[in-house]
This record gives structure tokens, sequence and C-alpha cells, in this order.
């Protein structure tokens, strides 16, 4: 299941599927990029996955998402800019 | 962070009815480089830095009179160690320890070394301000010394984390080549001062081995410099500080920090190392003709113009091309100082002409050519981009903690905007009335001049205080939940 980072988590999945939410920061002066990613994340059901799509690689979020139990993966998109894959670590 | 560097986003999760973000990703490594979230250090430097332009205006303020004589004179070379050392370099080695890990995504190579450094060049530059004012070359050659060791450890610190970093780019280059010219410099102004200073303990009998040979070597080195001409070797040590180390690694930094607060991308990043490239070459050139007093000095300015050239082109196509279409006061004043490289190009390359003399007019369009050098392209484009990187560094070492927690403010929201119009304007007008005060040799211009640089000041101190009580008192709001199905707040870029 898919949910945009502008709308609320949908309370009820089925089960064995995972919420992805998509957040695109791109085209923000930073730290905006860092404060859309972290707010989203907090309404990030157990088990889900948060993309985010940013200008450039968002060094300054790994050690607050570390901080925070959950890991990531960034990738670099073939347009423009990079994709984080964020999860919980548990 | 615990997944392995270079994997792909994990697909081994369970069924997903997800449209991928994109459909071929280029699996990057995931960086090992995790910035620090304490700011302490670079907070430090840059509140040191503040603290000696303030000081420094102050103290025009008391002698007005070191604005409208000429150069040479103990006051006014005190004051512009003040702003040099204290201001520009204190800021720059702040923000490099701060900026430098984060461009090249790399961890510093030693912190501690960074804390040690602090101290000692604080220190070093009262003590050599100090000598200045009181013209006493001995004890400058002993705070100069300090200076040197700070830097030493500086040069060393960076330039092991360039070496870890292994990256190529303008923005590494251009530093890499800013360490070697700071070294170069303040190397210049150590054997500056041993011309200058008198060696009593050399003849004396008995003298441990150990201090003999360097004080011996130090008056070699001082015999030889003083076989130049004194005033020469000083504007060839001014052009290889302000030239070598500040306008180019303003320059490399420009590529790195401009594109990122206007949204936009470097468009030719061979254009961008090849403008870095042209300065440095002509760096070494300029400061030997200078310095060898050498007819040929606009021929060696040749390559710095055609970096300058590629720098604009450079910087112009990545406004052109930006995503942010407002430009605020910060970004202004930086590109205001960027343009400032012009005149006073076009200024030195005039007084530099072969047969020109020195005259009480030429004397006073070299004044100006001092204070565009050292106030219009350094310390305004560092005053541009404190005001967004004094914020940004307290915003992330006071909210970076909160965020998804809390409402926290934006980081223009902690300073204020009138504050930062006054600043950069009342700066603007201050520079072009010394100008003025320089070419008439007028005292009350001079003074006129100062007061508005002070109001500048009054208007950052202000600023900086707004921005810094957010360290002391944190402004946290609870984070309102979503309505359902109602649309959040949406990021907005200006132009897409």
């Amino acid at each position: 299941m898919s949910v945009n980072a502008t709308s609320a988590p949908t309370p009820y999945r089925p089960l064995m599927e995972s919420v992805v939410i998509k957040v695109d920061a791109r085209g923000l002066e930073p730290p905006q990029p860092l404060v859309l990613i972290l707010e989203a994340l907090g309404r990030l059901p157990s088990g889900g996955e948060l993309h985010a799509r940013t200008d450039r690689r968002p060094l300054h979020l790994y050690p607050l998402l570390e901080q925070r139990g959950f890991r990531s993966e960034t990738t670099e998109a073939p347009d423009h800019g990079f994709i984080t894959v964020i999860r919980s670590q548990h | 962070m615990g997944s392995s560097p270079s994997s792909a986003p994990s697909t081994d999760q369970v069924p997903r009815r997800t449209v991928p973000l994109a459909s071929t990703t280029a699996a990057v490594p995931r960086p090992v480089f995790v910035p620090s979230t304490d700011v302490t250090l670079p907070l430090a430097f840059l509140i040191a830095g503040l603290a000696s332009l303030m000081l420094a205006i102050g103290l025009l303020g008391l002698h007005p009179e070191s604005l409208v004589q000429y150069h040479y004179h103990q006051v006014t070379i005190a004051l512009v160690h003040l702003v040099v050392l204290g201001f520009l370099m204190s800021v720059v080695m702040g923000a490099t320890y701060q900026l430098v890990p984060v461009v090249l995504e790399c961890q510093l190579y030693s912190p501690r070394l960074a804390r040690w450094h602090l101290p000692i060049h604080l220190i070093s530059v009262a003590g050599m301000v100090v000598s200045f004012w009181t013209w006493d070359m001995k004890n400058l050659g002993h705070f100069a010394s300090g200076l040197v060791f700070g830097a030493l450890l500086f040069v060393w610190n960076l330039g092991r984390t360039l070496h870890r970093s292994r990256r190529t780019n303008a923005v590494s280059v251009g530093i890499g080549f800013s360490l070697l010219w700071l070294l170069a410099v303040l190397g210049m102004g150590i054997a500056i001062t041993a011309a200058k200073s008198t060696y009593e303990l050399v003849d004396q009998p008995g003298l441990n081995p150990l201090l003999l040979w360097p004080l011996a070597r130090l008056q070699q080195l001082g015999a030889w410099v003083a076989t130049f001409d004194a005033m020469a070797v000083m504007h060839a040590h001014a052009h290889l500080g302000i030239l070598g180390v500040f306008v180019s690694i303003t320059m490399a930094v420009a590529y790195r920090l401009v594109p990122m607060f206007l949204v936009s991308e470097v468009q030719h990043p061979r254009r961008a190392l090849a403008s870095l490239l042209c300065v440095h070459a002509g760096v070494p050139l300029i400061v030997l003709t200078i310095a060898t007093k050498s007819p040929w000095k606009p021929l060696a300015a040749l390559p710095i113009a055609v970096g300058f050239a590629l720098y604009a082109w450079e910087l112009a196509a990545i406004l052109a091309a930006r995503r942010r279409l407002v430009i605020d006061w910060a970004l202004r004043a930086f590109l205001v100082s960027q343009a400032s490289l012009a005149p006073a190009f076009l200024l030195g390359l005039a007084l530099s002409w072969p047969g020109v003399q020195l005259t009480e007019f030429t004397g006073g369009l070299e004044g100006v050519y001092g204070t565009l050098a050292i106030l219009a392209i350094p310390a305004l484009a560092i005053l541009g981009m404190l005001h967004k990187i004094l914020p940004f560094l307290v915003w992330y070492g006071a909210y970076s903690r909160h965020l998804g927690t809390a409402r926290t403010p934006a980081v223009h929201e902690m300073y204020s905007p009138f504050a930062l119009f006054v600043c950069i304007g009342a700066f603007l007008v201050g520079l072009g009335l010394l100008c003025i005060a320089r070419l008439q040799g007028s005292l009350l211009t001079a003074q006129f001049g100062v007061g508005t640089l002070a109001v500048s000041m009054l208007a950052l101190t202000l600023n900086c205080v707004l921005v810094l009580r957010h360290l002391v008192s944190p402004v946290l709001r609870p984070i309102e939940p979503l309505p359902s199905r109602a649309p959040a707040p949406t990021p907005t870029p200006a132009r897409s």
C-alpha cells in the first residue's frame, strides 16, 4: 500500500502488507528536506517504509535516523537526485 | 544505520503495491560518513570571528585616522590583521571544519586536533594584534609562530581528510590549493617579521644549540627577505593571503553553497574546476612579480582574469538554472561580494601597470583597492553566508533531535530579516563611504563610514543573539495531528 506523505496513514492494512510513505523533498532549501522527512517518519507505522527523494545525499539525516532506530539506504536516481529508503531496524 | 553498503533497496520484504520511485537506480555505496551533531567547535570559531570583526569596527571608531593615512602604519596593520586573522580566518576555519567533511562525505581526520587548534589560534591572533599595535616585532614573531603551529594542525587535519575522501572535484581541489597557500602566506609573514627583528641572543656565548640553530636560520631568512623592497614584500604577502587563501576558498565553497541554497547544480564541472586552477596558477606568478617589483605584473594577472571570468560564467549558469527564484539578502550579499572581484581586479591591474608612480591619488586608490580586497570581497561574502551557516548550525544543534516529535522553527524564522537587511545595507553604504574617505583623505567621511559599519554590526549582533538564544531556550511546539484526508503542507519549489 502506498500513501503519500501529504495524507494520513490508513489505520487498517491487510496482513503481510507494508505501508510505504513517499516524500518528495526536492526543490527545498536545507534543512527543509530534513524536517519534512523526519516529520513524515513520525507517521510511519511499524514495519513500514519511507521513500524520500532529495536533491542531494541527505548526510545530516543519517545520524538522526540512527538515533531513532531506523536504517537507511540511499541510491542515486537516474534522472536527478537521490532516493533514500528508510525502515525500522526492529 | 545497519544496512550494508552498496546494497540496493531491499526487496525481500512482504508484497507491496508500491510503484517504484525510480525505474532504475544506480546503486552507490551508502556513505560511511555520519556528520557530527555536535556543532560546538565550528560555532566557537564563528563567534570568535564575529567578536573580532566587532572589535575591529569599534577600534576603527577610536582611530578613524587609520583609514585615511597611508596603510603602512602600525595601527592600520594591527586592525587589518584583526579583521583578516581574527574575523576572516576564524570564520573560514570554523566553517571549513564543519563544511569539508560534509562536502567530501568523509569524517574529519581528527576532531581532537581541531579542538586544540581553537585556543592556539585565538591566543596567537590576540597576541599578534597587540604586537602589531605596539610594533613589538619580537613578540610578533613568537605569537606568529603559535599561529603557524595552529595552522599546521589545521592543514594536517584537513589534508588528511581530503586524502581520506579521495574525491576530486572543484571544491576539494580548491580547498587543497588554499591550504597550501595558507602555509605559504604564514611562512612569508614569519619571514617578513624575521627581517624586522633583532637577534642579540645569537651572539650570546653558551647558547643552547637547540635554540641557536633555529635562531641563526631565522636570522639568515630575515637577511634574505631584507634584500627585497619592504613594501613590495608586504604587498606580495597581502595578495598571497587574500587571493590565494580567502578568494580562492570562497570560490571553491561557492560551487557547493550557491547551488545548495538556490536549489541548482554546477552546470559545467570542468569549467568550475578550470576557474579554480587558473586562479591558483596565477597566485604564485602575481606574488613573485609583486615581490620583485617586476613590470610583468599585468601579464602575471592574466590567468587570474581568465579564472575570474570562468567563475562568473559558471555562477551565472548556476543562477540561471536555479529552481528557487527568490534570492534572499544573505545570498545577495554573497553575490555582490563576488561581483566586487571585477572592480577590485581592474583597480589592481591599473595600479600594477608599469610606470604608475605612488602619488597622493594613487595612494588613495591603493587604499580603495585594499578596502575592496578585504571588506568587499571576503568579509561581505562571509557576512552573507554567516546568515545561512550560523542559523543552520544552531538549528541543527538545538532542534535536530526533536524533529518529528515536536514542531521546530524554520531556520529563516530564527533571525530578523529586517536586521539582516540593515546589516548588509549598512555594510555596503559604510564600505562606499570608506572608499570615498580613502580617495579624498577625508576624516569626516571616514567617521561617517565607520559609524555606518557600526550600525551594520549592531544589526549583526541582534541577529546573532536571536539565533544563539535558541541554544539556550529552544522554541518547541507540539505537532498537531493531521486531519484525516486533509492535505498537509507540501513543499512548493518555486520553479520545477
